[in-house]
């Protein structure tokens, strides 16, 4: 048992249910007002993106500026098969696929 | 979860409700399943990194465990290993998962009428993986199957119906404004 390691582990799971509780459990007990729940709705549509954008538009901490980098082309990959609205599995399988199948020819 | 909507209206013996939670269970569960290879690869990825990185066994299993979030383990890990103060760890940490706080606020209408302490557990499982899956099946969230607060205005809530007599209904501040039918 390393004391320091825990230590920091406990601090990590602590500021990280912090982070998931408290509105959690504020939110859900009570009925929201249209416009808050509007905004709700439009949270996946902003937080989604923002998570996945970085990994495909930088490279090395920079901009990705030329389209030799598979993430890229997995992300169209993506756009086109949920644009046509294929099964989530399906889509996601291929997009790997698209990608891992660049990054052995690269 | 579309399946479960009739249930919604004015049937809502316990049975049909009970019958109305297991498809929307199952269906979260198949929906999850696209998930799991590319979750099992990640995780195996952070494993070989901690490990490599000088963490024992022990500690990567419980990090994975207590903190699950793993965007944040994979920054913690090489901070270890160099040796950074604890403080600054624990607050890489902390702003690494401030997106929660976004995830919970969109979650929570979903979870209207659950006990406390059901809801205080729940939230250790709100991850970017499990909020895409509930968010991707339909926004915002739906609710568990003849919740009060389920807009379908199904009656009997998932409080009352869980805790019987035992305990007051009138507790929870979300309830449907329709006339209340009283539970079997």
């Amino acid at each position: 048992m390393r004391k320091d390691v825990w230590l920091v582990i406990a601090g990590m799971a602590l500021v990280t249910y912090l982070t998931r509780a408290p509105l959690l459990l504020a939110l859900a007990r009570r009925p929201l007002p249209p416009r808050l729940r509007l905004w709700l709705r439009l949270i996946p549509l902003a937080v989604l993106p923002a998570l996945a954008l970085p990994l495909i538009l930088v490279d090395h901490g920079r901009l990705v500026a030329s389209p030799a980098h598979p993430p890229l082309w997995g992300a169209v990959v993506v756009f086109a098969l949920a644009a046509w609205r294929v099964n989530l599995f399906v889509t996601v399988a291929v997009a790997v696929a698209t990608v891992a199948v660049l990054r052995a020819l690269g | 979860m579309d399946r479960a909507q009739p249930f919604d209206r004015g049937l809502e013996g316990p049975v049909i409700v009970a019958g109305a939670r297991l498809a929307a269970a199952r269906a979260g569960f198949v929906a999850s399943l696209a998930l799991v290879p590319s979750v099992f690869v990640y995780g195996t990825v952070f494993g070989g990194l901690a490990v490599q990185a000088g963490l024992r066994p022990l500690e990567v299993w419980g990090m994975s465990l207590l903190v699950f979030a793993g965007a944040s383990q994979f920054v913690a890990v090489p901070m270890l290993a160099a040796g950074a103060s604890p403080l600054a760890i624990v607050l890489t940490t902390y702003v690494i998962n401030m997106r929660h706080y976004l995830m919970a606020a969109t979650l929570a209408p979903a979870f209207c009428g659950f006990p406390r302490r059901w809801l205080a557990l729940v939230a250790h499982w709100i991850n970017d993986e499990s909020f895409a899956i509930a968010v991707a099946r339909r926004n915002p969230p739906s609710s568990w199957p003849s919740s009060r607060c389920s807009s379908g205005g199904g009656r009997t809530g998932w409080w009352r119906w869980r805790a019987g007599r035992s305990r007051s209904p009138s507790r929870s501040p979300c309830r449907a404004t329709g006339t209340s039918s009283s539970p079997a």
